[in-house]
Protein backbone atom coordinates (compact mmCIF):
# COMPACT_ATOMS: atom_id res chain seq x y z
CA UNK A 1 0.00 0.00 0.00
CA UNK A 2 1.15 3.28 -1.36
CA UNK A 3 0.42 6.20 0.88
CA UNK A 4 1.32 9.89 -0.29
CA UNK A 5 0.40 13.28 0.85
CA UNK A 6 -2.80 13.16 -1.60
CA UNK A 7 -4.03 10.76 0.78
CA UNK A 8 -3.25 12.31 3.70
CA UNK A 9 -5.16 15.77 2.57
CA UNK A 10 -7.96 13.45 1.33
CA UNK A 11 -7.58 11.65 5.08
CA UNK A 12 -7.96 15.03 6.85
CA UNK A 13 -10.82 16.32 4.42
CA UNK A 14 -12.87 12.83 4.58
CA UNK A 15 -12.09 9.43 4.87
CA UNK A 16 -14.58 8.46 1.38
CA UNK A 17 -12.94 10.81 -0.58
CA UNK A 18 -9.64 9.29 0.46
CA UNK A 19 -10.92 5.26 0.04
CA UNK A 20 -12.22 6.25 -3.57
CA UNK A 21 -9.35 8.39 -4.68
CA UNK A 22 -7.02 5.31 -3.53
CA UNK A 23 -9.17 2.86 -5.22
CA UNK A 24 -8.89 5.14 -8.53
CA UNK A 25 -12.24 5.98 -8.17
CA UNK A 26 -11.11 9.30 -9.32
CA UNK A 27 -12.78 12.37 -10.43
CA UNK A 28 -10.31 15.31 -10.51
CA UNK A 29 -10.50 14.44 -15.03
CA UNK A 30 -13.87 16.17 -14.76
CA UNK A 31 -12.78 19.45 -12.99
CA UNK A 32 -10.71 22.53 -14.86
CA UNK A 33 -9.34 23.16 -11.37
CA UNK A 34 -6.48 20.36 -11.90
CA UNK A 35 -6.05 21.84 -15.12
CA UNK A 36 -5.11 25.04 -13.92
CA UNK A 37 -3.24 23.83 -11.59
CA UNK A 38 -0.94 21.60 -13.18
CA UNK A 39 0.02 25.03 -15.51
CA UNK A 40 0.97 26.93 -13.14
CA UNK A 41 2.97 24.33 -11.82
CA UNK A 42 4.79 24.08 -14.96
CA UNK A 43 5.16 27.66 -15.72
CA UNK A 44 5.15 30.06 -12.78
CA UNK A 45 9.13 29.57 -12.36
CA UNK A 46 10.37 28.82 -15.82
CA UNK A 47 13.86 29.11 -14.40
CA UNK A 48 13.08 25.32 -12.52
CA UNK A 49 12.68 23.88 -15.63
CA UNK A 50 16.07 21.72 -14.61
CA UNK A 51 14.18 18.60 -13.31
CA UNK A 52 17.31 17.46 -11.82
CA UNK A 53 15.67 18.90 -8.68
CA UNK A 54 12.60 16.97 -8.98
CA UNK A 55 13.18 14.24 -6.32
CA UNK A 56 11.07 11.00 -5.74
CA UNK A 57 11.20 9.72 -2.39
CA UNK A 58 9.51 6.86 -0.52
CA UNK A 59 9.59 5.15 2.84
CA UNK A 60 8.76 1.71 3.91
CA UNK A 61 7.33 1.23 6.97
CA UNK A 62 8.56 -1.61 9.53
CA UNK A 63 6.29 -4.19 8.17
CA UNK A 64 6.79 -3.29 4.36
CA UNK A 65 3.15 -3.16 3.62
CA UNK A 66 2.85 0.34 3.70
CA UNK A 67 4.94 2.60 1.76
CA UNK A 68 5.44 6.28 2.24
CA UNK A 69 6.14 8.10 -1.29
CA UNK A 70 6.52 11.52 -2.67
CA UNK A 71 7.57 13.58 -5.53
CA UNK A 72 8.81 16.51 -4.53
CA UNK A 73 8.98 19.18 -7.08
CA UNK A 74 11.89 21.27 -5.88
CA UNK A 75 14.29 20.24 -3.30
CA UNK A 76 17.48 22.68 -3.01
CA UNK A 77 19.59 19.68 -1.19
CA UNK A 78 22.58 22.05 -0.06
CA UNK A 79 20.48 24.17 1.87
CA UNK A 80 17.90 21.70 3.00
CA UNK A 81 14.89 23.54 1.91
CA UNK A 82 11.68 22.14 0.29
CA UNK A 83 10.09 24.26 -2.00
CA UNK A 84 6.39 23.63 -3.15
CA UNK A 85 4.48 26.45 -5.15
CA UNK A 86 0.78 26.64 -4.79
CA UNK A 87 -1.97 28.65 -7.23
CA UNK A 88 -4.56 28.95 -4.96
CA UNK A 89 -5.70 32.17 -3.86
CA UNK A 90 -5.72 31.39 -0.27
CA UNK A 91 -3.18 29.94 2.24
CA UNK A 92 -4.50 26.07 3.40
CA UNK A 93 -3.31 24.01 6.34
CA UNK A 94 -3.59 21.06 3.43
CA UNK A 95 -0.58 23.09 2.28
CA UNK A 96 1.07 22.65 5.19
CA UNK A 97 1.14 19.18 5.78
CA UNK A 98 2.27 18.15 2.85
CA UNK A 99 5.22 19.85 3.38
CA UNK A 100 6.07 18.53 6.60
CA UNK A 101 5.06 14.94 5.28
CA UNK A 102 7.95 15.85 2.68
CA UNK A 103 10.59 17.22 5.50
CA UNK A 104 9.40 14.19 7.25
CA UNK A 105 9.82 11.71 4.50
CA UNK A 106 13.32 13.32 4.03
CA UNK A 107 14.20 13.33 7.38
CA UNK A 108 13.54 9.56 8.11
CA UNK A 109 15.70 9.08 4.65
CA UNK A 110 18.56 10.33 6.65
CA UNK A 111 18.57 13.89 4.62
CA UNK A 112 19.68 16.91 5.91
CA UNK A 113 16.84 19.25 6.28
CA UNK A 114 15.68 22.60 7.69
CA UNK A 115 12.29 24.02 6.42
CA UNK A 116 10.20 24.03 3.32
CA UNK A 117 8.72 27.40 1.79
CA UNK A 118 5.22 27.13 -0.08
CA UNK A 119 5.17 30.08 -2.91
CA UNK A 120 2.36 31.68 -3.69
CA UNK A 121 2.45 33.28 -6.81
CA UNK A 122 -0.89 34.39 -7.17
CA UNK A 123 -0.94 36.05 -2.97
CA UNK A 124 2.80 37.45 -4.14
CA UNK A 125 3.54 35.54 -0.33
CA UNK A 126 5.68 32.77 0.55
CA UNK A 127 5.11 30.30 3.66
CA UNK A 128 7.95 28.88 5.77
CA UNK A 129 6.72 25.49 7.21
CA UNK A 130 8.79 23.99 9.89
CA UNK A 131 8.67 20.16 11.24
CA UNK A 132 8.34 20.34 14.84
CA UNK A 133 8.17 17.49 17.34
CA UNK A 134 4.72 17.21 17.37
CA UNK A 135 3.93 17.28 13.81
CA UNK A 136 6.38 14.43 13.80
CA UNK A 137 3.59 12.43 16.05
CA UNK A 138 0.36 13.35 14.38
CA UNK A 139 1.99 12.65 11.15
CA UNK A 140 2.55 9.23 12.33
CA UNK A 141 -0.90 8.86 14.02
CA UNK A 142 -2.58 9.65 10.44
CA UNK A 143 -0.65 7.09 9.17
CA UNK A 144 -1.65 4.19 11.23
CA UNK A 145 -4.99 5.06 10.69
CA UNK A 146 -4.78 6.14 6.98
CA UNK A 147 -4.11 2.00 6.85
CA UNK A 148 -6.86 0.93 8.56
CA UNK A 149 -9.21 2.86 6.69
CA UNK A 150 -7.73 1.74 3.39
CA UNK A 151 -7.55 -1.57 4.62
CA UNK A 152 -11.68 -1.48 4.85
CA UNK A 153 -13.36 -3.59 2.35
CA UNK A 154 -15.96 -1.10 2.60
CA UNK A 155 -15.97 2.71 1.14
CA UNK A 156 -16.45 4.71 4.10
CA UNK A 157 -19.76 6.60 5.26
CA UNK A 158 -20.40 10.08 3.70
CA UNK A 159 -20.01 13.11 5.05
CA UNK A 160 -22.98 15.62 5.81
CA UNK A 161 -23.58 17.23 2.71
CA UNK A 162 -23.04 20.89 3.87
CA UNK A 163 -19.57 19.32 3.14
CA UNK A 164 -19.52 18.58 0.32
CA UNK A 165 -20.47 21.09 -1.86
CA UNK A 166 -17.09 21.51 -3.27
CA UNK A 167 -15.95 18.01 -3.75
CA UNK A 168 -15.61 16.78 -6.86
CA UNK A 169 -17.19 13.53 -5.71
CA UNK A 170 -20.33 15.41 -5.21
CA UNK A 171 -22.60 14.45 -7.93
CA UNK A 172 -21.12 10.40 -7.50
CA UNK A 173 -21.77 10.65 -3.49
CA UNK A 174 -25.50 12.49 -3.48
CA UNK A 175 -26.87 11.54 -7.26
CA UNK A 176 -29.73 9.02 -5.87
CA UNK A 177 -32.58 7.94 -7.27
CA UNK A 178 -34.33 10.45 -8.95
CA UNK B 1 -18.83 23.01 -22.43
CA UNK B 2 -17.58 20.61 -24.59
CA UNK B 3 -19.51 19.71 -28.27
CA UNK B 4 -20.39 16.81 -30.34
CA UNK B 5 -19.05 17.42 -33.62
CA UNK B 6 -21.13 15.58 -36.58
CA UNK B 7 -19.52 15.09 -39.97
CA UNK B 8 -22.02 14.19 -42.74
CA UNK B 9 -19.95 15.52 -45.62
CA UNK B 10 -16.78 13.37 -47.01
CA UNK B 11 -13.53 15.27 -46.38
CA UNK B 12 -9.96 14.97 -44.56
CA UNK B 13 -9.61 15.65 -41.16
CA UNK B 14 -6.39 16.46 -40.20
CA UNK B 15 -4.19 17.89 -37.10
CA UNK B 16 -3.29 21.44 -37.29
CA UNK B 17 -1.05 22.43 -33.97
CA UNK B 18 -3.94 21.64 -31.55
CA UNK B 19 -6.72 22.26 -33.81
CA UNK B 20 -8.64 19.36 -36.02
CA UNK B 21 -9.05 20.35 -39.22
CA UNK B 22 -11.83 19.64 -41.66
CA UNK B 23 -11.70 19.80 -45.34
CA UNK B 24 -14.67 18.72 -46.97
CA UNK B 25 -14.36 17.17 -50.13
CA UNK B 26 -16.73 17.12 -53.20
CA UNK B 27 -17.71 14.10 -55.66
CA UNK B 28 -15.94 15.51 -58.26
CA UNK B 29 -12.27 15.42 -55.78
CA UNK B 30 -12.87 19.55 -55.27
CA UNK B 31 -11.75 20.80 -51.84
CA UNK B 32 -14.24 23.22 -49.78
CA UNK B 33 -13.44 25.66 -47.38
CA UNK B 34 -11.53 23.76 -44.55
CA UNK B 35 -13.00 24.32 -41.14
CA UNK B 36 -10.81 24.42 -37.75
CA UNK B 37 -12.29 23.03 -34.31
CA UNK B 38 -10.21 23.59 -31.33
CA UNK B 39 -9.44 20.16 -29.61
CA UNK B 40 -10.49 21.17 -25.91
CA UNK B 41 -14.13 22.20 -27.47
CA UNK B 42 -14.78 18.45 -28.67
CA UNK B 43 -15.98 15.85 -26.81
CA UNK B 44 -16.38 13.19 -29.56
CA UNK B 45 -16.98 12.95 -33.44
CA UNK B 46 -19.89 11.46 -35.07
CA UNK B 47 -18.97 10.26 -38.98
CA UNK B 48 -21.67 10.04 -40.81
CA UNK B 49 -19.76 10.67 -44.48
CA UNK B 50 -16.33 8.84 -45.32
CA UNK B 51 -13.37 10.53 -43.60
CA UNK B 52 -9.60 10.75 -45.16
CA UNK B 53 -7.27 11.02 -41.65
CA UNK B 54 -4.10 9.75 -40.69
CA UNK B 55 -2.87 8.38 -37.59
CA UNK B 56 -1.14 11.56 -36.55
CA UNK B 57 -4.55 12.70 -36.30
CA UNK B 58 -6.10 9.64 -34.18
CA UNK B 59 -3.31 9.62 -32.11
CA UNK B 60 -3.98 13.00 -31.11
CA UNK B 61 -7.46 12.13 -30.34
CA UNK B 62 -6.56 9.52 -28.28
CA UNK B 63 -4.37 12.02 -26.40
CA UNK B 64 -7.35 14.58 -25.82
CA UNK B 65 -9.44 11.29 -25.20
CA UNK B 66 -11.75 12.11 -27.91
CA UNK B 67 -13.68 8.76 -29.41
CA UNK B 68 -14.91 8.94 -32.88
CA UNK B 69 -18.28 6.74 -34.09
CA UNK B 70 -18.46 5.40 -37.49
CA UNK B 71 -21.12 4.90 -39.32
CA UNK B 72 -22.16 3.37 -43.13
CA UNK B 73 -24.45 4.47 -46.00
CA UNK B 74 -27.40 3.03 -44.30
CA UNK B 75 -26.77 5.00 -41.25
CA UNK B 76 -25.43 1.74 -39.39
CA UNK B 77 -22.94 1.88 -36.55
CA UNK B 78 -20.20 0.30 -37.78
CA UNK B 79 -18.13 1.36 -34.58
CA UNK B 80 -15.74 3.67 -32.97
CA UNK B 81 -12.62 4.93 -32.39
CA UNK B 82 -12.03 4.38 -28.78
CA UNK B 83 -8.54 6.35 -27.52
CA UNK B 84 -6.82 3.62 -24.82
CA UNK B 85 -8.58 3.29 -21.86
CA UNK B 86 -7.63 5.49 -19.38
CA UNK B 87 -9.88 5.55 -16.48
CA UNK B 88 -8.86 2.09 -14.79
CA UNK B 89 -9.56 0.87 -11.41
CA UNK B 90 -8.72 -2.22 -10.50
CA UNK B 91 -11.21 -2.73 -7.77
CA UNK B 92 -13.87 -1.43 -9.98
CA UNK B 93 -12.82 -3.65 -12.63
CA UNK B 94 -12.86 -6.91 -10.04
CA UNK B 95 -16.26 -5.84 -8.22
CA UNK B 96 -17.44 -5.59 -11.97
CA UNK B 97 -16.74 -8.78 -13.31
CA UNK B 98 -17.81 -10.19 -9.81
CA UNK B 99 -21.44 -9.03 -10.33
CA UNK B 100 -21.09 -10.36 -13.74
CA UNK B 101 -20.39 -14.02 -12.51
CA UNK B 102 -22.74 -14.49 -10.16
CA UNK B 103 -25.81 -15.67 -11.48
CA UNK B 104 -27.85 -13.87 -8.55
CA UNK B 105 -25.54 -10.33 -8.45
CA UNK B 106 -26.00 -10.38 -12.14
CA UNK B 107 -30.09 -10.58 -12.26
CA UNK B 108 -30.25 -7.95 -9.31
CA UNK B 109 -28.85 -5.27 -11.88
CA UNK B 110 -30.36 -7.19 -15.51
CA UNK B 111 -33.64 -6.75 -13.45
CA UNK B 112 -33.73 -3.13 -12.29
CA UNK B 113 -32.35 -2.09 -15.75
CA UNK B 114 -35.79 -3.74 -17.30
CA UNK B 115 -37.89 -2.34 -14.54
CA UNK B 116 -36.14 1.01 -15.54
CA UNK B 117 -36.87 0.56 -18.95
CA UNK B 118 -40.53 -0.51 -18.18
CA UNK B 119 -41.30 2.26 -16.13
CA UNK B 120 -39.62 4.86 -18.24
CA UNK B 121 -41.47 3.32 -21.68
CA UNK B 122 -45.18 3.59 -19.40
CA UNK B 123 -44.14 6.75 -18.33
CA UNK B 124 -44.18 7.76 -22.40
CA UNK B 125 -47.58 6.01 -23.00
CA UNK B 126 -49.05 8.22 -19.64
CA UNK B 127 -47.46 11.21 -21.50
CA UNK B 128 -49.58 10.71 -24.50
CA UNK B 129 -52.26 9.39 -22.94
CA UNK B 130 -52.55 12.55 -21.23
CA UNK B 131 -52.48 14.42 -24.54
CA UNK B 132 -55.84 12.27 -25.73
CA UNK B 133 -53.94 9.04 -27.25
CA UNK B 134 -55.76 6.00 -26.63
CA UNK B 135 -53.22 3.92 -25.41
CA UNK B 136 -54.74 2.42 -22.69
CA UNK B 137 -55.16 -1.18 -24.24
CA UNK B 138 -50.64 -1.39 -24.41
CA UNK B 139 -50.54 0.48 -21.28
CA UNK B 140 -52.39 -2.24 -19.84
CA UNK B 141 -50.30 -4.79 -21.22
CA UNK B 142 -47.18 -3.09 -20.03
CA UNK B 143 -48.80 -2.79 -16.48
CA UNK B 144 -49.61 -7.25 -16.91
CA UNK B 145 -45.58 -7.90 -17.82
CA UNK B 146 -44.21 -5.97 -15.44
CA UNK B 147 -44.41 -7.64 -12.40
CA UNK B 148 -43.17 -10.69 -14.37
CA UNK B 149 -39.68 -9.05 -13.75
CA UNK B 150 -39.28 -9.41 -10.45
CA UNK B 151 -39.75 -13.50 -10.90
CA UNK B 152 -37.67 -14.03 -13.75
CA UNK B 153 -35.39 -16.59 -13.07
CA UNK B 154 -32.71 -16.63 -15.65
CA UNK B 155 -31.34 -13.69 -18.08
CA UNK B 156 -33.13 -15.51 -21.03
CA UNK B 157 -36.33 -15.64 -19.41
CA UNK B 158 -36.02 -11.28 -18.13
CA UNK B 159 -35.61 -10.51 -22.14
CA UNK B 160 -38.56 -12.63 -23.01
CA UNK B 161 -40.06 -10.46 -20.75
CA UNK B 162 -38.49 -7.20 -21.62
CA UNK B 163 -39.11 -8.12 -25.30
CA UNK B 164 -43.37 -8.71 -24.85
CA UNK B 165 -42.98 -4.79 -22.87
CA UNK B 166 -41.03 -3.56 -25.38
CA UNK B 167 -43.60 -5.22 -28.17
CA UNK B 168 -46.49 -3.64 -26.51
CA UNK B 169 -44.90 -0.75 -26.65
CA UNK B 170 -44.14 -0.20 -29.96
CA UNK B 171 -47.94 -1.15 -30.53
CA UNK B 172 -48.35 2.03 -29.18
CA UNK B 173 -46.53 4.37 -31.35
CA UNK B 174 -49.08 4.22 -34.34
CA UNK B 175 -51.55 5.76 -32.02
CA UNK B 176 -49.26 8.63 -30.67
CA UNK B 177 -47.31 9.08 -34.17
CA UNK B 178 -49.75 11.20 -36.26
CA UNK B 179 -49.10 10.43 -39.94
CA UNK B 180 -46.94 7.72 -40.33
CA UNK B 181 -47.70 3.84 -39.82
CA UNK B 182 -45.03 2.03 -37.30
CA UNK B 183 -46.32 -1.58 -38.44
CA UNK B 184 -44.07 -4.42 -36.99
CA UNK B 185 -40.89 -3.58 -35.14
CA UNK B 186 -38.75 -4.23 -38.45
CA UNK B 187 -34.95 -3.99 -37.36
CA UNK B 188 -32.78 -5.63 -39.90
CA UNK B 189 -33.29 -4.10 -41.98
CA UNK B 190 -35.78 -1.22 -41.02
CA UNK B 191 -38.85 -1.28 -43.40
CA UNK B 192 -40.71 1.59 -42.73
CA UNK B 193 -39.97 5.75 -42.06
CA UNK B 194 -40.69 4.93 -38.17
CA UNK B 195 -38.73 1.93 -37.90
CA UNK B 196 -35.80 3.58 -39.49
CA UNK B 197 -36.13 6.20 -37.25
CA UNK B 198 -35.89 4.03 -34.63
CA UNK B 199 -32.70 1.84 -35.15
CA UNK B 200 -31.18 5.35 -36.53
CA UNK B 201 -31.96 6.67 -32.87
CA UNK B 202 -31.41 4.05 -30.72
CA UNK B 203 -27.65 3.93 -32.32
CA UNK B 204 -26.85 7.19 -31.34
CA UNK B 205 -28.61 6.48 -27.78
CA UNK B 206 -25.66 3.57 -27.78
CA UNK B 207 -23.31 5.96 -28.44
CA UNK B 208 -24.21 8.39 -26.08
CA UNK B 209 -23.90 5.50 -23.38
CA UNK B 210 -20.88 4.58 -24.68
CA UNK B 211 -19.24 7.70 -24.22
CA UNK B 212 -20.12 8.35 -20.93
CA UNK B 213 -19.18 4.78 -19.53
CA UNK B 214 -15.87 6.16 -20.97
CA UNK B 215 -15.68 8.67 -19.00
CA UNK B 216 -15.94 6.87 -15.53
CA UNK B 217 -14.51 3.67 -14.27
CA UNK B 218 -16.48 1.28 -15.56
CA UNK B 219 -15.74 -1.51 -18.44
CA UNK B 220 -17.98 -1.11 -21.14
CA UNK B 221 -17.84 -4.28 -21.75
CA UNK B 222 -18.99 -6.17 -19.32
CA UNK B 223 -22.72 -6.15 -18.90
CA UNK B 224 -25.26 -7.18 -17.18
CA UNK B 225 -28.48 -7.52 -18.91
CA UNK B 226 -27.61 -8.27 -22.08
CA UNK B 227 -24.38 -11.08 -22.71
CA UNK B 228 -21.21 -9.47 -23.06
CA UNK B 229 -20.16 -9.81 -26.70
CA UNK B 230 -23.81 -8.88 -28.02
CA UNK B 231 -21.89 -5.96 -29.51
CA UNK B 232 -18.17 -4.98 -28.47
CA UNK B 233 -19.38 -2.37 -25.83
CA UNK B 234 -22.53 -4.21 -24.22
CA UNK B 235 -22.62 -2.16 -20.92
CA UNK B 236 -23.62 0.65 -23.20
CA UNK B 237 -26.67 -1.85 -24.40
CA UNK B 238 -27.96 -2.31 -20.85
CA UNK B 239 -27.51 1.39 -20.27
CA UNK B 240 -29.46 2.75 -23.50
CA UNK B 241 -32.53 0.91 -22.09
CA UNK B 242 -33.00 3.12 -19.76
CA UNK B 243 -32.42 6.29 -21.63
CA UNK B 244 -34.14 4.97 -25.22
CA UNK B 245 -37.76 5.41 -24.44
CA UNK B 246 -36.67 9.02 -22.69
CA UNK B 247 -34.15 10.30 -25.13
CA UNK B 248 -34.99 8.47 -29.19
CA UNK B 249 -38.66 7.60 -28.69
CA UNK B 250 -39.67 11.36 -27.45
CA UNK B 251 -37.66 12.68 -30.33
CA UNK B 252 -39.23 11.01 -33.02
CA UNK B 253 -42.60 11.82 -31.50
CA UNK B 254 -41.62 15.78 -31.81
CA UNK B 255 -39.88 15.69 -34.88
CA UNK B 256 -42.56 13.68 -36.85
CA UNK B 257 -45.43 14.96 -34.97
CA UNK B 258 -44.06 18.63 -35.52
CA UNK B 259 -43.28 17.81 -39.17
CA UNK B 260 -40.06 18.16 -39.01
CA UNK B 261 -39.40 15.06 -40.97
CA UNK B 262 -42.00 14.25 -43.65
CA UNK B 263 -42.61 11.22 -45.93
CA UNK B 264 -40.18 12.72 -48.77
CA UNK B 265 -37.50 12.75 -46.25
CA UNK B 266 -37.24 9.07 -46.62
CA UNK B 267 -36.37 6.73 -49.22
CA UNK B 268 -37.55 3.38 -50.01
CA UNK B 269 -34.39 1.52 -50.95
CA UNK B 270 -34.27 -2.04 -52.41
CA UNK B 271 -35.60 -4.17 -49.26
CA UNK B 272 -35.31 -1.41 -46.64
CA UNK B 273 -36.42 2.31 -45.46
CA UNK B 274 -33.50 4.89 -45.80
CA UNK B 275 -33.05 8.40 -44.00
CA UNK B 276 -32.15 10.86 -46.51
CA UNK B 277 -29.03 13.51 -46.16
CA UNK B 278 -31.87 15.74 -45.22
CA UNK B 279 -33.75 13.27 -42.96
CA UNK B 280 -30.31 12.69 -41.04
CA UNK B 281 -29.13 15.85 -40.04
CA UNK B 282 -32.93 17.03 -38.74
CA UNK B 283 -33.16 14.04 -36.72
CA UNK B 284 -29.44 14.29 -35.14
CA UNK B 285 -29.85 18.05 -34.41
CA UNK B 286 -33.39 17.00 -32.49
CA UNK B 287 -31.61 14.40 -30.57
CA UNK B 288 -28.83 16.75 -29.52
CA UNK B 289 -31.25 19.46 -28.39
CA UNK B 290 -32.88 16.55 -26.49
CA UNK B 291 -29.23 16.02 -24.91
CA UNK B 292 -28.54 19.17 -23.87
CA UNK B 293 -32.25 20.42 -22.50
CA UNK B 294 -31.59 20.59 -19.00
CA UNK B 295 -33.79 20.01 -15.77
CA UNK B 296 -33.33 20.43 -11.78
CA UNK B 297 -32.06 17.30 -10.45
CA UNK B 298 -33.58 16.19 -7.03
CA UNK B 299 -31.21 14.93 -5.09
CA UNK B 300 -28.41 16.97 -6.03
CA UNK B 301 -30.48 19.96 -6.10
CA UNK B 302 -28.63 21.05 -9.48
CA UNK B 303 -29.25 21.52 -12.93
CA UNK B 304 -28.02 18.54 -15.48
CA UNK B 305 -28.35 17.83 -18.73
CA UNK B 306 -30.17 14.90 -20.08
CA UNK B 307 -26.57 13.70 -21.29
CA UNK B 308 -24.84 14.23 -17.96
CA UNK B 309 -27.84 12.03 -16.47
CA UNK B 310 -26.32 9.16 -18.38
CA UNK B 311 -22.85 9.84 -16.43
CA UNK B 312 -24.90 10.05 -13.11
CA UNK B 313 -26.53 6.60 -13.89
CA UNK B 314 -22.69 5.58 -14.49
CA UNK B 315 -21.86 6.71 -10.50
CA UNK B 316 -25.02 4.78 -9.72
CA UNK B 317 -23.95 1.84 -10.99
CA UNK B 318 -20.58 2.04 -10.01
CA UNK B 319 -22.06 2.35 -6.31
CA UNK B 320 -24.14 -0.41 -6.61
CA UNK B 321 -21.11 -2.71 -8.12
CA UNK B 322 -18.91 -1.06 -4.79
CA UNK B 323 -21.42 -2.10 -2.92
CA UNK B 324 -22.15 0.71 -1.33
CA UNK B 325 -26.00 1.72 -2.41
CA UNK B 326 -28.02 -0.43 -4.00
CA UNK B 327 -28.50 0.58 -7.82
CA UNK B 328 -31.88 2.41 -8.05
CA UNK B 329 -32.87 3.43 -11.84
CA UNK B 330 -33.49 6.64 -13.54
CA UNK B 331 -37.49 7.00 -13.13
CA UNK B 332 -39.00 10.06 -15.81
CA UNK B 333 -41.14 11.51 -13.87
CA UNK B 334 -42.53 14.08 -16.66
S1 LIG C 1 -18.86 14.39 -1.67
FE1 LIG C 1 -18.73 14.50 0.55
S2 LIG C 1 -18.80 12.39 1.23
FE2 LIG C 1 -18.34 12.36 -0.95
S3 LIG C 1 -16.14 12.28 -1.04
FE3 LIG C 1 -16.70 14.41 -1.16
S4 LIG C 1 -16.65 15.15 0.90
FE4 LIG C 1 -16.64 12.93 1.02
Amino acid sequence: MNINATLLNYYQLCHRKMWLHYHAIRMEHTSEVVYEGKLIGEESYPFRADKNEELEISLPLENEKVVLTAKIDFFDAKRGIVHETKKSAAKEWAHVAQLQFYLYLLQKNGVEVSHGVIEYPKLRQTERVILGEADVLRIEASIEKIREVLEQEQCPLKLPISKCKTCSYFEFCWVGDE
Amino acid sequence: MKKSYYLFNPGRLSRKDNTLCFVPVDEDGNEGQPRYIPIEGVDNLYCFGSLDANSAMYNFLGKNHVSVHFFDYYEHYTGSFMAKEYLLAGKMQVEQTRHYLSDKKRMVVAKTLVEGAAFNMSKNLKYYQGRGKDVAKQLGQIDSFTPLIANAGGISELMGIEGNIRQAYYGAFGEIINDFDMGNRSKQPPQNEVNALISFGNMMCYTVCLDQIYHTQLNPTISFLHEPGARRYSLALDLSEIFKPMLVDRTIFTVLNKKQLQASDFRQDINRCVLKEGAKKVFVQAFEERLKETFKHRSLGRSVSYKHLVKLECYKLQKHLLGMEVYKPFKMMW
